[in-house]
């Protein structure tokens, strides 16, 4: 029944759906996703300096954001969760990585 | 469905930060022939509070310096009466050795040409400040005796609930985060040094992991405490802190201070006696930053250069190293400009205020079998050589119990309903993300909880922290790192949960600004002189009530009492 009004044309002017609880509904069944796309994050990796096969900084790291990407077997920050602490930094054996401030504290 | 991974260990500790790890080391150099089993969510050489080291003791007890004595008043004062002394006194008087005990695994704190340590006053009455200008390895240091003494590590797990058998502690239920394994662990007694409530409030940046604790500790601890029906303590007085603005992490007034550095208003001048971190300082703080004359600045520019890079050079390896990173972005130099501060997010931490699970002088919580040490523990204050202190306390206190009656049997129906729990989000990978909801959950939280409180406010959070249930139980997680988050968010609604309807309870203010209510302004003494503790009752719901504040072990007179309620420097009165 939700489904149906959800997937309803919306015609200008009129309701969608019959009520605003049954739209709440909908919410709830059908919601919203974020499509993927590059972001500019603080943890940054030489990979010219990054030595494959080594995973220090990914066990270092307290929010476990870090992971290896698989095909070119190089660090990288994979979830958008920095707390700025410098560990994956301090502790890379070939200073490949800088830490930068994330944007909204920058 | 894989299977589940299953462990059985003699002690198993919680958390492997700073409480955690001692409390592995001096559980396992006591059970040569058992085993210990430590789990940490990240991994132990770079967890917790001190994943990065720190820059000095707040709290140290050093003979010629100051008494166990001074020091249970001192912490008395600063919590405006309401503490369980004998807790503060059994610190007290252990942390002496705890020092020493630091610097035969290779600590390192500042000593004078002459030897001593070299003690600092920070705190309104005493001096307690021990520097460590080279603490930035002391996880390392740590992780070494952890591996020395033979405790078994097990990284990247995090426990999800505690297991009991007629009330008793009987082990805990986990989930790996790297490869969504659930984990059994069957335990005779569990110390819980989970860390504090970090990801409570929002900072003001707006950005959901630039909170001053540890991200990592979201407060796990609280809410698997609260869920196993342990008594919490104190939740209404909050965890607010002075903090460089933006950048969320402390100053530090405890590392300046002894250099010469202090807080002062926008036109320069001091405004309060005592730097260190109590209500009652963060109420004038406030008052000072939104007021006409904020905002509030640590003030060293009129220190000679040699000083000023001194102090850059152990703010900028130790705690937070990126403070000068920060710094450096904006054009900051400690040595030309005043740096500006502001006040924390709200959060739940006896290492700075005194919210916590109910613990007495021996560690243990209301619960047989489960003893809870560090952030999390309702001692006050009790920062860094706390958390050691007690780890240490409570290995004790374990071993003791262990042994007495191991008959306990993990529950199969139990496991069986937490592991659908913790996996359930993987089935809706169009669900919720966890991001969003937890920033809806902290969003809410410095709504209506951050100080100055009400209670219509108050409430207007509660019934958003009860209505959040249902949007927990529709979280979504794609992967196991998605899934630790999406657990995550239940145990910050919990604690929001909590932090409301303590809040809500407490009909005075007291505490400075961590539990000031607009509707209730005064303390009242007649009838809140008492702990508001809190509990799971038999109904699922939140059960609070007053505990009475223990008999003093260390009487102190009204004067002393009121001592820290005088923090701020009185105007100068006009010239006639």
């Amino acid at each position: 029944m939700i489904e149906e009004q959800r997937t309803k044309k919306v015609v200008a002017g009129q309701l969608k759906f019959e009520s605003e609880v049954a739209a709440a509904s909908a919410a709830k069944v059908a919601p919203n996703r974020q499509v993927s796309r590059l972001f500019d994050v603080p943890v940054v990796v030489d990979e010219e300096r990054c030595i494959s096969g080594c995973h220090v900084c990914v066990e270092s790291c307290p929010v476990d954001c870090l992971a290896i990407e698989t095909e070119r077997r190089k660090a990288y920050m994979k979830f958008d969760d920095c707390w700025y602490c410098l560990a994956c930094e301090v502790d890379c054996p070939t200073n490949a990585i800088t830490v930068k401030m994330p944007f909204l504290i920058r | 469905m894989a299977d589940d991974i299953r462990f059985e260990t003699d002690i198993l500790v919680i958390g492997g930060g700073t409480a955690g790890s001692v409390a592995a080391i001096k559980a396992k150099e006591a059970l040569p022939d058992g085993t210990v089993l430590l789990l940490e969510k990240a991994n132990v050489k770079r967890s917790g509070a001190i994943a990065l080291g720190m820059d000095g003791v707040n709290n140290a007890i050093i003979p010629g310096h100051s008494t166990p004595e001074q020091y249970v008043r001192e912490i008395t004062m600063a919590n405006d009466g309401i503490v369980n002394q004998k807790a503060i006194l059994a610190y007290a008087q252990q942390s002496f050795s705890m020092i020493q005990e630091l610097e035969s695994w290779g600590v390192k704190f500042q000593k004078t040409a002459t030897g001593e340590y070299d003690i600092k006053k920070v705190h309104h009455q005493g001096s307690y400040v021990l520097p460590m200008p080279e603490g930035y390895d002391i996880k390392k240091l740590l992780t070494r005796a952890i591996r020395r003494v033979g405790v078994k590590t097990e990284n990247r797990v995090m426990a999800t609930k505690i297991l009991l058998d007629e009330g008793r502690t009987v082990g805990v239920t986990g989930l790996n985060i790297r490869t969504g394994e659930f984990v059994v662990v069957k335990a005779k007694a569990v110390i819980l040094c989970c860390g504090a409530a970090g990801r409570l409030g929002l900072p003001a940046s707006g950005y959901l992991m630039g909170t001053y604790e540890n991200p990592s500790n979201a407060g796990d601890g609280y809410a698997m405490a609260y869920r196993a029906g342990a008594e919490l303590t104190n939740i209404e007085c909050f965890q607010i802190n002075p903090l460089l603005k933006d950048y969320n992490g402390p100053a530090c007034a405890y590392v300046s201070g002894p250099f010469g550095g202090y807080t002062v208003n926008a036109r320069g001048n001091r405004f309060m006696l005592s730097d260190y971190w109590s209500g009652q300082m963060m109420m004038e703080f406030y008052k000072e930053l939104t007021g006409p004359n904020g905002p509030v600045y640590l003030k060293m520019n009129h220190l000679a250069p040699e000083t000023v890079a001194e102090i850059g050079r152990i703010l900028h390896t130790t705690e937070r190293p990126s403070r000068g990173r920060f710094h450096a972005g904006r054009g900051t130099d400690y040595g030309e400009q005043l740096v500006e501060l502001a006040v924390s997010e709200i959060g739940l931490c006896s290492g700075h205020s005194a919210s916590g699970v109910w613990v007495n002088e021996r560690g243990e919580t209301t619960v047989p079998g489960l003893y809870a040490a560090g952030d999390m523990a309702s001692v006050p204050h009790n920062y860094m050589l706390g958390a050691f202190t007690y780890g240490s306390i409570c290995a004790r206190s374990a071993l003791d119990y262990i042994g007495q009656d191991d008959s306990g049997q993990i529950d199969d129906g139990a496991v069986e309903s937490e592991r659908h729990r913790v996996l359930a989000p993987l089935n809706r990978p169009n669900g919720i993300q966890p991001h969003l909801l937890e920033y809806k959950l902290r969003r809410h939280v410095n709504d209506y909880l951050q100080p100055p409180k009400s209670a219509y406010r108050l409430q207007r959070g509660l019934d958003y922290f009860l209505r959040a249930s249902e949007e927990v139980a529709q979280l979504g997680a794609t992967d196991p790192h998605d899934l630790m988050r999406a657990l995550e968010c239940s145990f910050i609604r919990d604690c929001a949960e909590m932090a409301a309807r303590a809040s809500l309870f407490r009909e005075e203010s007291r505490w400075g600004l961590y539990h000031h209510r607009q509707d209730f302004p005064d303390m009242d003494d007649e009838n809140w002189f008492v702990h508001v503790n809190l509990k799971l009752g038999r109904d699922g719901t939140m059960n609070l009530f007053k505990r009475s504040v223990e008999p003093y072990v260390v009487p102190l007179d009204e004067t002393e009492l009121t001592n820290y309620r005088r923090i701020r420097i009185p105007a100068e009165p006009a010239i006639a």
